[in-house]
């Protein structure tokens, strides 16, 4: 795990970047407030933090409350060092919004307790988070996640003037599959599509599951042509790799695919635009099953 | 002794090289450390006299004894001014004197510590 250190003082980072790597942390350091936002705003900003309170330009009070008023609901454990003593200066802190409070000069075996316990708060938070974001079968994004990503790219393509497109996939037949192997092969088959679009799909493609059967898919920098040409590699991987069920059986399943490009000037918005994907998936439906329809 | 041999050999965890980096980064960090307490003196600013001990304060933390380090706290907090009985600097400059002279000695058995 990482833990960004943020302290003026060279000869302390030192002893605390060699103490943390001892017991197994990654140290990331910042020599003051600025750095350490700099540090935070990274996608992958390390959530345990030990934040000296005295440092030139923002203090490490302001510093918390500067962390603690993020709009992302990302969650950073803090435990502020000090030279200040008394209770007074651990309300400060933690009114400021640390979690935690050591003196300096601290005692390493009190540092590494309380890191420790730190870093079992990160674990679990980030352990909830994946269960309040990750579909519990699939393991791909819920619903809720990936229409929060869907929002993110919409407006990050309306930033950027960026292209997105969007995929909407339906298992065909599916209640067909469930009444026949029973829901235990169902629920194989669902994982076994999912495991197929993560193949297929580029590592900055976004999955969720919409529904019982039913998945999307974000296309970042992708036009509606190339969309298709990801459409079709899934379609066809999913039609030639059937779920094999433990006792030698198999499921063929095929999928029906609605695909949509983001028009700013058209789609007013997340709804509309999903409309038309949607939209797309019925035609593709209605005609047949086992394709791939474009919107207009 | 002003060093605290047991708490370096806790941070350092007893490495030699370990030690001998630490050290002299402390070494190379300390002149400037003392000259920031020295300008801020010179220039009568209570505050920055504060910071600049409160930084040496910092780093000193990890190599002396709790009694050495509670001379710096009171140097800082007679140096704010924010605490009574509110001292003059001339007086506060002859504390700084006299733990200018302890540092000497810190540097002197450190460096013998680490084997620089």
């Amino acid at each position: 795990m990482d833990v960004l250190i943020v302290d003026d003082d060279a000869v302390t980072r030192f002893a605390l970047c060699s103490a943390l790597e001892e017991w197994g942390f990654i140290p990331v350091v910042a020599e003051n407030a600025d750095q350490a936002l700099e540090k935070l705003a990274t996608e992958t900003t390390p959530h345990l933090l030990i934040i000296d309170w005295s440092m030139p330009g923002m203090s490490g009070p302001d510093l918390c409350k500067h962390i603690r008023e993020r709009e992302d609901g990302q969650f950073f454990y803090i435990l502020m060092l000090t030279g200040k003593e008394g209770n007074e200066a651990i309300i400060e802190a933690m009114e400021a919004g640390a979690d935690d409070f050591l003196s300096k000069p601290f005692d390493h075996r009190v540092l590494k307790v309380r890191i420790a316990a730190g870093s079992r708060i990160v674990r679990l938070e980030q352990t909830l988070n994946q269960l309040a974001s990750r579909d519990a079968l699939t393991q791909c994004w819920n619903r809720r996640m990936i229409d929060e990503l869907f929002a993110n790219s919409i407006a990050e393509s309306t930033r950027k003037h960026s292209i997105f497109s969007l995929m909407v996939i339906d298992i065909d037949h599916f209640k067909a599959v469930n009444d026949t192997y029973g829901h235990a092969a169902g629920d194989n088959a669902l994982k076994h599509v999912v495991n197929i679009l993560n193949i297929n799909l580029r590592e900055y493609d976004q999955v969720g599951r919409y529904g019982g059967e039913e998945f999307v898919v974000l296309l970042p920098a992708t036009d509606q042509n190339e969309a298709w040409g990801v459409a079709e590699r899934i379609r066809s991987a999913i039609q030639f790799q059937p779920t094999i069920l433990g006792d030698d059986r198999k499921i063929d399943l095929t999928v029906s695919i609605g695909i949509a490009e983001f028009d700013r000037n058209r789609d007013a918005n997340q709804s509309a635009f999903f409309e038309r994907a949607d939209k797309a998936l019925y035609t593709a439906k209605q005609t047949g099953r086992n394709r791939i329809v474009s919107s207009d | 002794m002003i060093i605290d041999h047991h708490r370096v050999n806790e941070i350092t965890r007893n490495n030699s090289k370990l030690l001998k980096s630490i050290s002299q980064l402390f070494l190379n960090e300390l002149p400037d450390m003392i000259k920031a307490v020295d300008t801020a003196y010179q220039q009568n600013d209570r505050q920055s006299i504060a910071k600049a001990i409160h930084r040496l304060k910092s780093a000193l933390g990890n190599f002396v004894n709790s009694e050495y380090y509670k001379e710096f706290s009171q140097l800082e907090a007679s140096a704010s001014g924010m605490t009574a009985p509110v001292i003059h600097l001339n007086e506060w400059l002859s504390q700084w004197e006299k733990a200018k002279l302890d540092l000497e000695t810190l540097v002197v058995d450190l460096k013998e510590m680490a084997g620089i």
